[in-house]
């Protein structure tokens, strides 16, 4: 039905998409994996009308066409869902729904009603439970995806592409996604499905392409292929299964927390936290998971002093009590925090990969105030030779670099200012699978050299392989203390949507 | 952008110098003109400029008589050409015209109107143009003269402390009993500013009190807010006095708007075509009209003919030259008043000012072609 | 960060170049070449009298670059500064009227005040700067207020409370309320009106800003802020602290021009003085390269930008030799456009954008044509040029108006007499005619430019 043939795509210094071919049939349920950077993004911005300028051909039912825009697209019967979701915050999720095409009454006013009640259908049909004239910015994330998947069934779209969907769903959220996804096929949506995770993949799929390097490795039946075969395309080698942390030791006590509490003004809940106690020893690595909302992010904010609100209880480091009310405090004190969403709040986009990893610990390569250029460079060159980020060069601009590279560069940034512990927040989200390996063996390479880590992730088999310990908190309260040999991804999950009137297992 | 600038430089300065050299011979014109010209051996015309202070109709009546001096006396013939030059009210406008026209070799005379009368760097840009050998004097509003009477040759303009007396006689022939006022202008640094406010205090006498000069920048909607504030904060008043120009109508639309005739006499400086139709209508009570039009004219006069060494030009204009006040010359003032009804009478006031009804007044206009003055 | 733009510095050092040349070649009084000539021919006077010209343009540049600087730097590190006008008017005021409370008879009978009043004042006044400047970042960082608005307020709040101020210190100190002070002191007016102080002054002053954002840790920071705010208080930096700096930089440094404007204009006007300067501040800015957003912009970048733009209105007042005040609000707006379009352009032409495209563009072309109407009527009869008298065979040549010349031409008039009686129809024609060439001339150019753009984007319609 849908048919790539020899699509290039050139950005200023890099090729995205390399003659690529790909037939899509219809109906089918068709896995795009690769690798960042591998062209999936590219490859659907050019299928959905976003990019308009590529060599190559799109042959739809039969027919070239050629999108002069996302509404061509459209209009064709595609759409796309973006990883990173396209809703206007400020509107409801019925605005949204028809955003571009509102329905109006006879005297061309908008027909509010009209609306509500199809985006209520739509929004029932998908199991979504919202109020369809609720603000989608106060929707969680998985119910802002639900509103995104209805805007496109409300254009009966008869091609819908899903780019790496369950990146911020829960368990539940997920499963329900599986279903509507069953449903839509049953009314015979081809659904072209972007995702890393392979268990999705070969749950769903009926048959898989494989990108790397901007290039089409193969497309495979997935009956006859097995997650292993396809990681091996991906990357293009074996990846062997890293199991860490046996040779590690843990130290001394370095950051221990008493009864942080963290109040939530205007909320029915009343705390984003609730009398958190544990400890950190120097050498470990110790996990936090827990569902979106639990609290992962704003426990990471506590410890770093970058919390908007004053959180309550005693935090000891090293020994010292410290309250830290600016970033600069902890930072000083020996605390770093690489955050989620680099892009939005780690990231130096118009800086060079330079700049970026020595824009903590400037002060070190200047005496006096003024920056010393070589000394800058040798700081920066140290950090990426030893985290081995893979740059055309520290003057290269930083968004040259792929998602792992960048964090990698971020790491490097709070390494250069001798942490005592780091503090990572969902670190490798939005990274590909050789890039996650080497993000493991980093960490574990750190915490060899005595680096206290807190590592936010809702990814559970990373925690599992990672973690020394992992803390599972739920709805701000901690609900279970597991460490490594006891820790299995059930026993995870029952704490993390344990409710409040059943007790905490004991570990 | 992938040419290289660094290599485009050597060529476009090599540019620069051709072009410069095309200008050096002076027998052909920039490229541009097409037709030649075989002009004199320092070729062009020279300009005479006469600078505003701000914009107002007063400078248009100024500018009728600056473009007949032009084409009476014939200043094409002799290389000369004369245009006026607005200001934007602001005296760094006026420094940097000055500082401009330094640069510029072909202007050998101005006149200047200053909107602040007591700036030194204006008047160290005019006595910088005077070393130059540019001709400088000063229409309508002077310099200082305590300190910077050298910068300037002459002065040609109202006599506008006399211009003030009479209209403070004005005001007193109104209402011989005596009242308030307040006086409104631009700004009230400017020299013509200062001697009028200070004529208008003489010729009205003890019997009036000044309650108040209020200046508005040259800005219209102050000048009606003026008024307007005026008449709400005194109750006592009863004479609204305007000194620049543009008060006149101001101060009428505001008394119209409030239906406040009767309460105030008008007494006003200068006949903008407004005012004149204003008086017409009943709502100004008299006018001292300055002749703007002579100063345009006169002014380009004597530069011509300072330019020209015409001595005896220079002397019929500046009779008295080299005496105590023989660098004024005084263009002279008239007060109108309404055709009738109007209790002023020309013995009222001094014999050089020219007593005219309205109709008489506009009589003078038509035969100057002036809409104003 | 700095390094991308030596690109757009080259071409502003090219434009500046080419709108040198333009004014020389169109300036029938050639006064660029004469001044070079003179320059280099030698003579008793000293050599910045030989080029006054020149002298003026550094000059303005200097003044124009004092604040420009601090705009720059709020505008790099994310924020606006949209008060420079009223700080620089404010503070103008505030020195003089400091020197009328320290001596108040001097500065009436325009005595020399001495020097210790006027170090005094300069000092009171700087010091008043930097609380303006700290009032700012409290109304930005503590209260809340967008830059634009906390700005706002004092553009519009300081020049009034700078004419109360005036006017009731005159009242007091001189018994005559006064709306302005007038600086006759000729020892403070030095600083102003000697060639080299400014100049000098601005030169410090630029050097300093540049090792500040370039070379410094809290240059870096500067960068950093402006280009994402939350990530630069994540890394453990304070941000409020730099927007602190930067508001005060951009205050002190409209306080010194003010000083040295009151210098220059013998006067302290607050009505007046400096009113839209911060316009062109943000202009010359946004020309040099500074992105309104933040974390883009260099000062070299800036002095080039307010050098241009001091060239180009040096340029229009040559050019237009009376009244080109008139036309210089057109040509300078028409040029900081087309400046920053062109940053812009190369970036959008390679993402495939078209300029043209659409109903918007289609109307865009007939207004850009309309626009070269307007124009070419203007100039037809405010340009004159010297040609041969077209009445009278043998005369010596006259200047006339290009439209009139046209019409005369047209019509085949060949005397005075007729000229005359039928005056208005002559121009006329040649307007019309000269109109319609120019707005033809902008027609075909941005149709081709259109036809480009479309084949670019090779647009086939869908079937």
């Amino acid at each position: 039905m849908i048919s790539i043939e020899h699509v290039t795509k050139r950005f200023p210094g890099v090729t995205a998409l390399c003659d690529v071919d790909m037939q899509i049939a219809e109906g089918e349920l068709h896995a795009v994996v690769g690798e960042n950077g591998a062209g999936k993004s590219t490859l659907m911005k050019i299928l959905s009308g976003v990019i308009t300028d590529f060599d190559g051909r799109l042959v739809l039912r039969g027919q070239a066409v050629r999108f002069r825009g996302t509404r061509d697209a459209e209009e064709a019967g595609i759409s796309i869902i973006h990883q990173e979701l396209n809703l206007v915050e400020q509107l409801s999720a019925a605005a949204n729904i028809f955003l571009g095409r509102e329905k109006h009454n006879a005297l061309g006013l908008l027909d509010d009603r009209t609306m509500e009640r199809a985006a209520r259908g739509l929004l029932a049909q998908l199991e979504c439970q919202i109020d369809a004239r609720q603000v989608v910015r106060e929707l969680r994330v998985g119910d802002q995806q639900l509103v995104e998947i209805a805007k496109a069934l409300s254009l009966e779209s008869g091609i819908l592409i899903m780019d790496e969907p369950t990146s911020a769903l829960t368990e539940s959220e997920v499963a329900r996604l599986y279903r509507v996804i069953g449903r839509l096929r049953e009314r015979g949506v081809t659904i072209l499905y972007i995702s890393h995770k392979l268990d999705e993949v070969f749950r769903l799929a009926e048959r898989i392409t494989v990108l790397r390097d901007g290039k089409k490795v193969k497309t495979l039946e997935r009956s006859q292929t097995n997650p292993r075969e396809v990681t091996h395309l991906m990357v293009g080698r074996e990846i062997e299964a890293v199991n860490l942390g046996d040779d590690r030791r843990a130290g001394a006590v370095v950051l221990e927390v008493q009864n942080l509490s963290l109040p939530w003004t205007g909320h029915a809940r009343g705390w984003r936290l609730r009398n958190v106690n544990f400890q950190l020893h120097g050498g470990e690595i110790l996990g936090i998971a827990g569902l979106m909302g639990a609290g992962r992010t704003e426990l990471l904010e506590c410890l770093f002093g970058s919390s908007p609100e004053t959180p309550t209880g005693r935090i000891l480091l090293e020994g010292r009590e410290v309250n830290f009310t600016h970033a600069a405090e902890a930072k000083r004190a020996g605390i770093g925090l690489v955050t989620e969403d680099r892009k939005r709040l780690g990231l130096f986009a118009q800086m060079t990969v330079e700049e970026n990893i020595t824009m903590c610990a400037l002060r070190d390569a200047a005496p006096g105030g003024i920056v010393r250029r070589r000394r800058e460079r040798l700081l920066a060159e140290s950090m990426v030779h030893k985290l081995a980020v893979k740059t055309a060069g520290v003057d290269a601009p930083v968004i040259s670099l792929s998602g792992g590279n960048q964090q990698k560069a971020i790491i490097g940034r709070w390494l250069l200012t001798k942490p005592k512990v780091l503090l990572l927040d969902d670190p490798t989200r939005g990274v590909d699978v050789g890039a996650k390996a080497e993000l493991y063996r980093l960490m574990h390479q750190l915490c060899r050299d005595g680096l206290g880590i807190i590592l936010t992730s809702s990814e559970l088999p990373e925690l599992l392989t990672l973690c020394d310990r992992i803390l599972v908190l739920c709805e701000g309260r901690l609900t279970a203390e597991l460490t490594r040999h006891e820790a299995t991804e059930q026993r995870i999950m029952e704490a993390a949507t344990m409710r409040n009137d059943e007790k905490s297992p004991k570990p | 952008m992938h040419i290289s600038w660094k290599a485009l430089i050597p060529a476009v300065i090599a540019g620069v110098l051709a072009a410069g050299g095309c200008g050096s011979n002076e027998k052909t014109t920039a490229p541009r003109a097409a037709p030649t010209s075989s002009g004199s051996a320092d070729a062009g015309e020279k300009r005479i400029i006469i600078i505003t202070n701000g914009d107002s109709p007063f400078w248009t009546a100024a500018r009728v008589g600056l473009q007949e001096a032009e084409k009476e006396l014939n200043l094409a013939k002799s290389g000369l050409r004369a245009s006026l030059e607005i200001n934007n009210s602001k005296p760094q406008g006026q420094i940097d015209l000055l500082r401009q026209y330094a640069t510029q070799s072909d202007i050998v005379g101005i006149g200047i109107s200053p909107v602040v009368a007591d700036n030194v760097a204006v008047a160290e840009e005019m006595r910088n143009l005077r070393k130059k050998g540019v001709l400088i004097i000063t229409v309508d509003s002077d310099v200082d003269r305590a300190r910077f009477r050298d910068a300037r040759y002459a002065f040609i303009g109202t006599d506008n402390l006399a211009g003030g007396r009479e209209l403070g006689k004005c005001a007193l022939g109104l209402r011989p009993e005596g009242g308030q006022y307040v006086t409104f202008v631009g700004h009230t640094g400017a020299q013509n500013a200062l001697d009028r406010v200070e004529g208008v205090r003489q010729g009205a006498g003890p019997k009036f009190k000044a309650l108040d000069n209020m200046g508005d920048e040259t800005d219209p909607t102050r000048a009606r807010d003026n008024v307007h504030n005026a008449i709400l904060n005194h109750p006592g008043l009863t004479t609204l006095v305007g000194i620049w120009s543009y008060n006149a109508p101001a101060i009428v639309d505001v008394v119209k708007q409030k239906q406040v005739r009767k309460n105030y006499n008008v007494v006003v400086f200068d006949a903008e075509p407004l005012a004149i139709q204003q008086m017409g209508e009943g709502y100004v009570d008299a006018m001292v009209v300055q002749n703007p039009y002579q100063m345009g004219y006169q002014g380009v006069r004597l530069l011509k003919a300072l330019y020209e060494k015409d001595q005896a030009t220079v002397r019929a204009i500046l009779p008295n030259e080299g005496q105590g006040e023989g660098d004024i010359y005084d263009t002279g003032i008239k007060v109108v008043v309404p055709d009738s009804g109007s209790p002023l009478r020309g013995e009222m006031f001094d014999k050089k000012t020219q007593f005219l009804k309205l109709s008489d007044f506009r009589e003078w206009l038509k035969k100057y072609n002036l809409t104003g003055s | 960060m700095s390094r991308p733009f030596r690109r757009s510095e080259w071409g502003l050092l090219l434009a500046i170049l080419v709108v040198v040349i333009l004014t020389a070649l169109l300036d029938d009084r050639h006064i660029y070449w004469r001044e070079l000539q003179a320059l280099f021919s030698g003579g008793l006077s000293p050599w910045y009298e030989r080029i006054p010209s020149g002298v003026n343009i550094i000059r303005q540049t200097a003044y124009l670059g004092i604040f420009a600087i601090g705009a720059a730097i709020v505008i790099i590190a994310g924020g606006i500064d949209l008060s420079s006008g009223s700080v620089i008017a404010f503070s103008g005021s505030i020195c003089a009227t400091f020197m009328v409370l320290l001596a108040p008879e001097a500065m009436k009978s325009a005595t020399p005040v001495g020097i210790p009043v006027i170090v005094l004042a300069i000092a009171c006044t700087l010091v008043i700067a930097f609380l303006i400047g700290t009032f700012h970042a409290w109304l930005i960082t503590v209260v809340g207020l967008p830059p634009f608005i906390a700005t706002l307020a004092t553009l519009v709040g300081l020049r009034s409370l700078a004419r109360a101020i005036v006017e009731t210190v005159t009242a007091a100190a001189w018994g005559g309320r006064s709306a302005q002070i007038s600086m006759f002191d000729s020892q403070f007016r030095y600083l102003a009106t000697s060639i080299w102080i400014p100049v000098l002054l601005f030169i410090i002053l630029a050097v300093t800003a540049w090792l500040l954002l370039s070379r410094t840790v809290v240059g870096r920071h500067l960068y950093a802020l402006g280009g994402n705010e939350q990530a630069t208080r994540l890394s453990g930096i304070h941000t409020d602290r730099l927007k602190w700096l930067a508001y005060c930089i951009s205050a002190l440094l409209s306080a010194v021009a003010g000083i040295l404007y009151v210098g220059e204009q013998s006067g302290a006007y607050p009505q007046t003085l400096g009113q839209g300067y911060e316009l062109n501040a943000i202009a010359a800015a946004v020309v040099g390269g500074c992105s309104l957003q933040g974390g883009i912009g260099t000062i070299p970048g800036t002095l080039l930008g307010v050098l241009f733009l001091r060239t180009v209105i040096d340029g229009i007042a040559k050019i237009i030799k009376t009244g080109a005040d008139v036309y210089e609000g057109m040509i300078v707006g028409s040029v900081v456009v087309v400046a920053v379009a062109l940053t812009q352009f190369s970036e959008a032409s390679k993402r495939g954008k078209q300029f043209f495209a659409g109903s918007m563009g289609k109307l865009t072309m007939l207004n850009l044509a309309l626009l070269g109407v307007a124009v070419g009527a203007l100039a037809g009869l405010n340009v004159t040029i010297t040609v041969d008298n077209p009445f009278v065979e043998g005369a010596p040549p006259t200047r006339m108006n290009v439209a009139t010349w046209i019409g005369v031409k047209l019509l085949k008039i060949d005397s005075m007499q007729t000229y005359l009686t039928q005056r208005f129809k002559v121009d006329s024609l040649g307007c019309y005619v000269l109109g319609a060439c120019v707005g033809a001339a902008v027609l075909g150019i941005v149709f081709i430019l259109h036809r480009l753009e479309k084949r670019r984007a090779h647009v086939v319609t869908k079937d």
